[in-house]
């Protein structure tokens, strides 16, 4: 390789070194620190700030050293073991019998939370039969007739909401409506059959 | 541990799904009594003459929002706007301008329509009485005779959207 591309390539890992904090040090940084060290030794009584920067630019000790490595072997005894116990547990479900691998997946997560939706999807449709007990096909086609009825008839359009608005309260009251503040509001709503059922002009 | 969690998070949804559909229900009642409310403005005013005045409430229906999902919405405006179109025809006998106000209520019906009912069939009746109007005011006898002939495929039309109900409700399927 040329000295020119050698010095570029050099040019270009100072710049990368300079960009990352935890970068260790350059040679030109480690003159400067120990030149500033040797400059801090030979000044005057030592004040707050020499003595924070004595701390900071002491040499690495054989302690700090044994101390990073003991915890690089902890990391990576950690890291091992894991790694271990996964594979054990892979192996050990492999080798399941195929109900007990059933047997583990409906009661993990997944499983539970997959039986609660399945559960929850049946109580609904339950529900919503339980609370709509007029809405069945023979109702339906009685209130497809009355609106055909209503037509026939050339009524105005205001009946045949008479009959819509009569068919979903009725529902309503059937599903055991609750709530007083809400049955206030519905009660003005409905009306006698009198008053609701009355005939409208054409058109 | 899990149990509880996912029997809690049951409970949750099923209280909110309740809650949503009594509260669609009371959004569906409010829409049908505030276009009832509509519709009885225009039958006053029908019964003072006040024509422009009725079709100007009619229209209004139009305007009311329903509840996403609520079959009764398509039925109501399919109503709306055969009530519409009758009106126009009323509001101006033998002008062709009403006809076509008319006609254009009906057909934006049509496209409305997303499924058979007495409302759609009723629509095609009232799309039947249009082209009869146009056939009493064109003097030409070819356009009369095209006139009644959309008129009678109109009814036919209808005809066969009451016949697929008939079949429907007589054969236990739902439909209205």
């Amino acid at each position: 390789m040329p000295p020119d591309d050698r010095k570029h390539d050099q040019d270009l890992r100072d710049a990368a070194d300079l960009d990352e904090p935890e970068a260790p040090p350059n040679e030109e940084e480690l003159r400067a620190a120990a030149a500033l060290r040797d400059e801090l030794e030979r000044s005057g009584p030592p004040s707050a700030e020499v003595a924070w920067l004595r701390a900071h630019l002491r040499l690495p000790t054989w302690d700090d050293s044994l101390g990073e490595v003991r915890a690089r072997g902890l990391a990576r005894a950690a890291r091992e073991q894991v790694q271990a116990r996964r594979a054990a547990a892979a192996l050990l479900a492999a080798r399941l019998p195929p109900w007990r691998q059933v047997r583990r997946a409906l009661i993990g997560t997944g499983g539970l939370v997959a039986s609660a939706t399945l559960l929850f999807l049946v109580s609904s449709a339950m529900l919503d039969q339980m609370r709509r007990p007029a809405g069945t096909t023979p109702h339906r086609a009685a209130q497809a007739e009355l609106l055909r009825t209503s037509l026939r008839l050339r009524e105005s359009p205001s009946r045949r909401l008479d009959l819509m608005l009569e068919d979903r309260l009725q529902l309503l009251r059937q599903s055991g409506y609750q709530g007083l503040g809400r049955t206030r509001a519905l009660s003005s709503l409905s009306g006698p059959a009198a008053v609701l059922a009355r005939a409208g002009g054409t058109p | 541990m899990r149990a509880g969690a996912a029997l809690g998070l049951l409970v949750l949804l099923c209280v909110c799904n309740r809650e949503g559909i009594r509260t669609a229900d009371e959004a569906l009642l409010v829409s049908l009594s505030q276009a009832r409310a509509w519709q009885r403005r225009a039958d006053l005013h029908l019964q003072g003459g006040d024509v422009a005045a009725a079709i100007e409430d009619v229209k209004e229906v139009l305007k009311v929002p329903f509840p996403p999902g609520a079959t009764e919405a398509e039925d109501v405006r399919l109503d709306a706007r055969a009530r519409l179109a009758q009106l126009y025809l009323k509001s101006a006998p033998g002008s062709e301008k009403a006809e076509a106000e008319a006609l254009e209520q009906v057909q934006a019906g049509l496209r409305e329509a997303t499924r058979d009912s007495f409302f759609r069939a009723h629509l095609e009746s009232v799309l039947a009485e249009v082209y009869e109007a146009r056939a009493q005011r064109v003097a030409d006898p070819a356009a009369q005779a095209e006139a009644r002939r959309l008129a009678l495929q109109a009814l036919e039309r209808a005809i066969q959207i009451d016949r697929r109900l008939q079949h429907s409700l007589l054969g236990g399927r739902e439909a209205m």
